[in-house]
This record gives structure tokens, C-alpha cells and sequence, in this order.
């Protein structure tokens, strides 16, 4: 099994850095930059809090490679769904 | 991470660990979240695409209250380090600080729903109902089923809670929490993913 | 062994020791033995009113508003509830039931050596969601407005607004059963997959698992991972009908064509979640009468990993012409035919098992021949059909009706019934009489054949599915002949199946008592006692060679069990 020893003082470090980046995802909203790199931004600040939870909470950087199969190879096929989507039902018009 | 892909010649026992050095729960448990990343991921991946199908949906979008999104957020963050910690607590032996810990998560679990709760009644107050527009019946159906996830969880926690007070928790502890929280920390990835695309993209679009 | 040959179903306490009582041992049960029995009993209960619809739909369509014989007049609304009903029965609640929920819970363990599955109580639950399910689905019969009858691919808008189907209750409860059937088999893939993966008795490499294993373990993945989306999907159509929201309603800001995305990214790994246990079932059977190793292996688990790959990405070609992205067609195209290059391996490959093998004609040798040679044909029309062009016009007309009864019949039906007679010995203990076995088999053959020959042609003269009353085209009415062919080979097909069902349950009550390999096969489960003993294995067996020693040079016998070793001539 894997045997993860981080401190109690660890996972509260990345709290803290949870919390900054749902404060910077915020703020980003309210900038006056182009609507497209407002989201993107949005979007990656998303995927970098969701992979600080993945990698340290849900302790997959200590897993197995068959966990991150397990783990990667759904998200693979929502995105090859959701592109193959793209110019049929959002740019239908 | 260990670099070899191999899967070895395993003993018998369920339950222990085989040669694979993979605990049979979690793998179990990985597994039921491959199908939940599949279901939850369809239904944004509809959202998404028929969000922009339809123009962005902004005068919709602009009545979500995202102050109390981000509250919201920050509750189930907060709810996810207590989880982990509950967990640190197993491993070192501090049997109060599970007990503490277990009890915050099913208490910021809860706060995340009574919130979710205040938020919709006030929606219905103004008139934003699941059949004001697809927007909203996106918004409430995505919310729903998260906000069931939850609950399935807070379920589990609880148990989890009453079984550490009445001492029956401590014989497999490690591993019942491990796959716990590992749902609970999928529940709270999941709303990572929803606070933008509901409350966020309210300004842009 | 105690004296359990003689009786039906094994005794299988719950709790080791504990004497356990009746609901426990046989209803309320955790043994993988006795849930594989039970969703076999499901399947062969639903295909009964599966067929029976069939009966319905092939004299309707012979004789088009002639009130059919034993029933009555059909109107054209309750027709098309028959045609929606007989596709859903027959996929989730016949197909996958047996094939997986059966074979899958029966053998995995035994095949690995294990104990029992993973996960024994969310096993049991999973059979007892699929009995709720099934319940609710026969009782959308029922309803007002009677059953479901938008297809069993339930297209939007006439699935979206009750009123077009004119029934409510009956596609709420359909939608309902399949969410639950879902489930059932969500949960038996979790327990399938970890099972194969973490339960291996020592010696039991990955290398070294019987075919049958890998395939089913595949086929659970591609269902895990195709039906989320349309679990979201299905969602979304029951709150349009109860709630009334508009995600299928172009006024509303919904598309129509979202729903045939969601249902066919799942709907074509579907075919492939049925498919390929039954290949797993004939790639068992195929070795044991040629005694002969099974062919290529290691390229038929390649091509079953990337069979599995490329079917995710191959649903639109059910679209060709739903008015979706043309851009959108010819990728799905070509992806369509490279599948079929892995199946190609594989039925190659089990042809080359058959070469120069030392071939014996028993009932599951036969049915896996006939399943072998009939989904060749499939396949083949499935080329066609898999070409953007030719689907314009082939499209939802009797050719397709044709191309999927001859690939999911033969996997289903006589990958189904091989299967049975195969393993009906270990299972209950008795032999089933071989004699009637190859009357059923003559009779299935034959008449399978004979009802769905026609159907290719009244399909390429035109002829579109789902149509109640032909004759109110005039350039289908000489296709009659064809029609009333086909519904005599349908009768005959029903009645051909009175031998089995004979066979069933008399071999139960006085069929022969089974030895512990009848068929002298290696894979582990014919180690053991027929039924098999609770436990399982006395203890845990070492595996020490793969599943297909047959006619192994050296060897005293022609097969070898996975867990023997050999004397050599140079010593032990």
C-alpha cells in the first residue's frame, strides 16, 4: 500500500494554496482582459486546483500506474467526446 | 509512482494485499470513479456544448449569485483538508483528532447544503426556476446531482463518525478512511470543475 | 464432496460454518455461484417475452392487419411499444444478463482461482437492482398508455414530449428500468475488473488468465466507461418529460441530435460489451473439441484492448444521415472500418484454432461453430453499412434490421446456448441430453438462417424498419413473400426452442450426474467438483502453465489443468 507520511502541516500548506487560487480564479473574472483569456485562465487556475486535490489529497502521487489508467483514461474519453461534439452541436449555426 | 507496469503473481487473500501491491478496495474504488468522471463529465460536456450553441447564455448567467458560490466553494475545500486530516490522524494514532475531523467534514458537508438550499429558494424567489430556460435547467440538474453526491458522502462520513466514537472504526481505519475520503475529495474536484462554468462565466460571457 | 451433485443449486451458507437458511443461501445469497444462476434466470426468463414479442412484430408484418394468432389485433402505436420493447429486452435484459451477469459471475472467480469476487455483497445487490429493473420494465406493459414505443434507442423529440408517443407512464418507467440496469452492471464491472486484477490464485499471470477473463473484463471497462454520458443523457429526456424542461428542444435552446450522441457513444461499445463475452465463451469452447492451443493469444488480448479503443470512437456512423455535421462523417468512416481489422484477427484466429485440430461435434462445439460461421455474415454487412455512402441508402432499412440479428444472435444465442451446454455441468451437476442439444442446434441453425435471409433483400429493395403496416407503400407490397418467409423461420426458431427447454429442467430433476470434467478442459473451474464445493478450492491452487495445453508433446494425456505439472523425461 502506499504509504504517504505527509504532515497535517502539509495538507493545510495546500489548503492555503487552494484557497489563494479560488481567490486569484475570482479576480480574474473582474480583469479587463479579452473574454478568451479570462477563461482559459479560469479554466487552467480549475485544473491546477483540481490537481493539487488529485495529486495530494487523493494521494495519486504515490499510486500506481494502474490507478492513473484507472483515473485519466475516462477524463481521455470526455474530451475526445466533447471535441468530436464541438462542430455538431456548438457551432451548429 | 512506481515505473513498472507489472501486475505479478498475486496471493489470495481479498481484501489484503496481493502482489500488486494494490489494496482491492481501492482499486475498487478508483474504478466506481471512472464511471462517475464518465457520467458527471457527459452532462458538462453537454453544458458546455450547448452553452455555446446558444450564445453564451449570459442574461441567464448573470442572476447566479457568485459570492455565495465562492463561499460555497471555499466550505467544500476546507471540508476536503479536514477530510485529509482525519485521515493524518488515523496514521499517527490520534483517535480525538479523527473523531474531530470526521465531524468537521460531515459539518462543512452539511453547511455546503443548507447553502445550496438557501441559494435555490432565493433563485425561486426571483423567479429562476429549473423551467426559466436551459440555462437553469442545466444549473439545478448539475447542482442536483452534485449536491446528491454529497449527501451519499456526508452519509458515509457519518457513519464512519458514529462507528469511530462506538470504537468499531479503529480494526480497518486506515483503509476506510483512505477510500472515503478519496470520494469525498472526487466530490469536491467535481465542484472545482462546476464553480467556473456556473458562477464564473457569468462576467465574461 | 457431500452429495451435491444431485441438487440444483449448490448450498453456499454466507458465513463459512453458520448453516445458513433458505433466503440467505438461495435468494438473499453472496456466493458468486448462486448470483450467477439467478441472473441467468433473468435472462432466460426476459427472453421468453423477448421472443415473444418477436412473434408479435414477424406475423404483423407477414400479414399487416391481420389480428395475430393467440394475441389479437395490433395497432400501429402498440406495434412500435413491441418493436421498442423487443430491442430493450433483448440487449439489457437478455444479452447482458446471461453473457456477462451469468458467465462473467460464474467463471471469473473459478477461472482465476479465487474464492469468490471482490466485492460478494455488492455482487448480490447487483442482481437484486437488475430484478427491480426488469420489474419495472414489464410493468411499463401495463400502464396506461402502455409501454415505451420511441425505438429502444428513444430518439427526441418523439421520446422528449409524451404526447407524441401518447403514453407517459410507459417511457418514464423504461427510462427508469435502464438507469437501473445501469447501475446493476456498473457495479458488476467494478467487482469483475478488481476481481481479475487482485484476486489471481499464485501462478495466475495475467498471461496465463483464460481469454475468456480478458474479454470480460473488457467488455465491463467499455461499459463503465461508455455509459456515463448517456446516464447524464437519459437524465436530462426523463426531466424533459416529468419536469418539462427543453434539453432535446431546439425552441428551448436543446438539440435534438445531443441525445443520438450521448445514446450511440454508448449504444456502439454496447454491441462491443455483448460481443465480446461471447467471443470469450467460444474461445473456450474452440481449444477443448479441437484439443488444440488456442491461436495467437497474446494478439487476440491486443486485439480485444484495441477492438475496445476503437469502438469509442465510432458512434456517429449510426448518424450518417441524421442530419449531423457532414465533415463529421467521413472520420467515423474510416475509424468504422479499421474495427474491423481486430474482429478480423480474432475470427481468424479462432479458424486457425479449428485447422488440423482433432474436431469433435459436441453441442457447444456446434453452437460455437454456427455462432463463428453466422457473425462472419454479420461482420461482413456491417462493412457496408460502416461506409458513409452505402448507409445513405441502407440506413434504417431491413439490411441493418438484418446485419444485427446476425451478429448479435449468433454472439447472444448460440454464443449463449454454447456456453450453457458447456458449463451446465459444473453449474448444476447434470449432464444435459446431447441428443435433443443437437436437435435444438439443427432447428436454431436452420431456422435463424431462414428468418433473416429475407430480410437483407427486402432491405435493399427499400424497405424501411419500424413500419406497421408495409402495404401502405405500394412498392413494398411484392415484398410480402419475403415477409412471410421470415415469420415461418421466426415461428419455427420459437418452437425449435422446446428441445432446450426440455433438455433444461429434465437434466436438472434426472439428467446424468456430472463428472468433475466432463470435457477434459484445463482452465481451472473443471479442477473442481461439478457443482463446485463451498469453498471453491480445497486451498488455494498453484498455477504453473497457461490454459491451452492441449495435445502438449511429452504430456500422458491431451489436455494438462492450469495447475499440473509435468514429469518431464529428464525428472520432476
Amino acid at each position: 500500500m502506499s504509504t504517504v507520511n505527509d504532515t497535517g502541516y502539509f495538507y493545510c500548506e495546500i489548503w492555503a494554496w487552494l484557497v489563494g487560487l479560488l481567490v486569484a480564479g475570482t479576480v480574474i473574472v473582474f480583469l479587463p482582459i479579452p473574454k478568451l483569456l479570462a477563461l482559459t485562465l479560469v479554466f487552467a487556475v480549475a485544473a491546477v486546483k483540481a490537481g493539487l486535490v488529485i495529486r495530494h489529497y487523493m494521494h495519486l502521487k504515490a499510486e500506481h500506474v494502474l490507478i492513473y489508467l484507472i483515473a485519466l483514461l475516462p477524463v481521455l474519453f470526455i474530451i475526445i467526446m466533447a471535441i468530436s461534439l464541438l462542430p455538431d452541436i456548438a457551432f451548429r449555426h | 509512482m512506481e515505473a513498472e507496469f507489472t501486475l505479478g503473481t498475486p496471493s489470495l487473500t481479498p481484501q489484503g494485499d496481493a502482489i500488486t501491491r494494490l489494496p482491492t478496495g481501492k482499486v475498487g474504488i478508483w474504478i466506481f470513479l471512472a464511471g462517475e468522471i464518465m457520467i458527471f463529465g457527459g452532462l458538462i460536456s453537454c453544458y458546455i456544448l450547448l452553452r455555446i450553441a446558444n450564445g453564451g447564455w449570459a442574461a441567464d448567467a448573470a442572476h447566479v449569485n457568485w459570492q455565495i458560490g465562492t463561499l460555497n466553494t471555499l466550505v467544500l475545500l476546507t471540508s476536503s483538508l479536514t477530510m485529509i486530516l482525519a485521515l493524518a490522524a488515523v496514521r499517527a494514532g490520534n483517535r480525538d483528532g479523527v473523531k474531530l475531523y470526521l465531524a468537521s467534514t460531515v459539518a462543512l458537508g452539511l453547511l455546503f447544503l443548507l447553502v445550496k438550499a438557501y441559494e435555490y429558494l432565493a433563485h425561486f424567489r426571483e423567479g429562476f426556476t429549473p423551467l426559466t430556460g436551459t440555462f437553469w435547467s442545466f444549473y439545478y440538474l448539475m447542482t442536483g446531482l452534485h449536491a446528491l453526491h454529497v449527501t451519499g458522502g456526508i452519509v458515509v462520513n457519518l457513519v464512519l463518525l458514529i462507528m469511530a466514537i462506538r470504537g468499531t472504526l479503529w480494526a480497518r481505519a486506515d483503509r476506510r478512511m483512505e477510500y472515503a475520503g478519496i470520494y469525498w475529495h472526487f466530490v469536491d474536484v467535481v465542484w472545482i470543475f462546476l464553480f467556473p462554468l456556473l458562477y464564473l462565466s457569468l462576467k465574461l460571457t | 464432496m457431500e452429495a451435491q451433485a444431485a441438487s440444483a443449486l449448490p448450498a453456499a451458507p454466507a458465513r463459512h460454518g453458520a448453516e445458513a437458511g433458505f433466503w440467505r443461501k438461495y435468494v438473499f445469497s453472496t456466493d458468486h455461484k448462486v448470483i450467477a444462476k439467478q441472473y441467468l434466470a433473468i435472462g432466460l426468463l426476459m427472453s421468453v417475452i423477448g421472443g415473444f414479442t418477436a412473434y408479435l412484430i414477424r406475423v404483423e408484418l407477414a400479414w399487416p392487419g391481420k389480428p395475430v394468432m393467440g394475441w389479437g389485433s395490433i395497432a400501429p402505436g402498440p406495434y412500435l411499444g413491441l418493436v421498442t420493447m423487443h430491442g430493450t429486452i433483448m440487449v439489457f435484459f437478455v444479452a447482458m444478463p446471461i453473457l456477462l451477469g451469468a458467465f462473467g459471475n460464474f467463471l471469473i472467480p473459478l477461472m482465476i482461482g479465487a474464492e469468490d469476487m471482490a466485492f460478494p455483497r455488492i455482487n448480490m445487490l447487483s442482481v437484486w437492482t437488475l430484478v427491480v429493473a426488469s420489474v419495472l420494465l414489464l410493468a411499463s406493459f401495463f400502464v396506461p398508455g402502455g409501454a415505451a414505443a420511441a425505438g429502444w434507442t428513444g430518439y427526441p423529440p418523439l421520446s422528449d414530449v409524451p404526447s407524441y408517443t401518447g403514453g407517459f407512464w410507459g417511457l418514464n418507467l423504461w427510462l427508469l428500468a435502464l438507469a437501473l440496469e445501469f447501475s446493476a452492471f456498473l457495479m458488476g464491472g467494478v467487482n469483475f475488473i478488481t476481481t481479475a486484477i487482485n484476486l489471481r490464485t499464485p501462478g495466475m499471470t495475467l498471461w496465463r488468465m483464460p481469454l475468456l477473463v480478458w474479454l470480460e473484463i473488457t467488455a465491463s471497462a467499455l461499459f463503465l466507461i461508455s455509459v456515463g454520458p448517456l446516464v447524464a443523457g437519459a437524465l436530462m429526456l426523463l426531466v424533459d418529460r416529468i419536469a418539462g424542461t427543453g434539453f432535446y428542444n431546439p425552441a428551448r435552446g436543446g438539440d435534438p441530435l445531443l441525445w443520438q450522441h450521448l445514446f450511440w457513444f454508448f449504444g456502439h461499445p454496447e454491441v462491443y460489451v455483448i460481443a465480446l463475452p461471447g467471443f470469450g465463451i467460444m474461445q473456450e469452447i474452440l481449444p477443448v473439441f479441437s484439443r488444440k492451443p488456442v491461436f495467437a493469444y497474446r494478439t487476440i488480448v491486443y486485439s480485444t484492448i484495441i477492438a475496445g479503443f476503437l469502438s469509442l470512437v465510432v458512434w456517429a456512423h449510426h448518424m450518417f444521415i441524421s442530419g449531423m455535421d457532414p465533415r463529421l462523417a467521413t472520420p467515423f468512416s474510416i475509424m468504422t472500418i479499421l474495427i474491423s481489422i481486430p474482429f478480423s484477427i480474432m475470427v481468424f484466429a479462432m479458424i486457425a484454432t479449428l485447422w488440423r485440430g482433432s474436431i469433435s461435434f459436441e453441442t457447444p462445439m456446434l453452437f460455437t461453430l454456427g455462432a463463428l460461421s453466422s457473425f462472419l455474415v454479420g461482420g461482413v454487412t456491417g462493412i457496408f453499412l460502416g461506409s458513409q455512402t452505402a448507409d445513405i441508402y441502407l440506413h434504417d432499412s431491413y439490411f441493418v434490421v438484418a446485419h444485427f440479428h446476425y451478429t448479435l444472435f449468433p454472439i447472444v444465442f448460440f454464443g449463449g446456448f454454447a456456453g450453457i451446454y458447456f458449463w451446465y455441468p459444473k453449474m448444476f451437476g447434470r449432464m444435459l441430453d446431447e441428443r435433443l442439444g443437437k436437435i435444438h442446434f439443427v432447428l436454431t441453425f436452420i431456422f435463424f438462417n431462414l428468418t433473416f435471409i429475407p430480410l437483407f433483400f427486402a432491405g435493399f429493395a427499400g424497405a424501411p424498419r419500424r413500419i406497421y403496416y408495409p402495404f401502405g407503400y405500394d412498392f413494398l407490397k411484392p415484398l410480402q413473400p419475403l415477409h412471410v418467409l421470415s415469420t415461418i423461420g421466426a415461428v419455427a426458431l420459437l418452437a425449435g426452442q422446446l428441445p432446450f427447454v426440455v433438455n433444461f429442467f429434465l437434466s436438472m430433476l434426472r439428467g446424468q450426474e456430472a463428472p468433475d470434467n466432463p470435457w477434459h478442459a484445463n482452465t481451472l473451474e473443471w479442477t473442481v467438483a461439478s457443482p463446485p464445493p463451498h469453498p471453491n478450492f480445497p486451498s488455494p491452487p498453484t498455477v504453473v502453465r497457461g490454459p491451452y495445453d492441449y495435445s502438449l508433446p511429452g504430456a500422458a494425456e491431451d489436455w494438462v489443468p492450469q495447475n499440473r505439472r509435468l514429469r518431464t523425461l529428464a525428472g520432476a
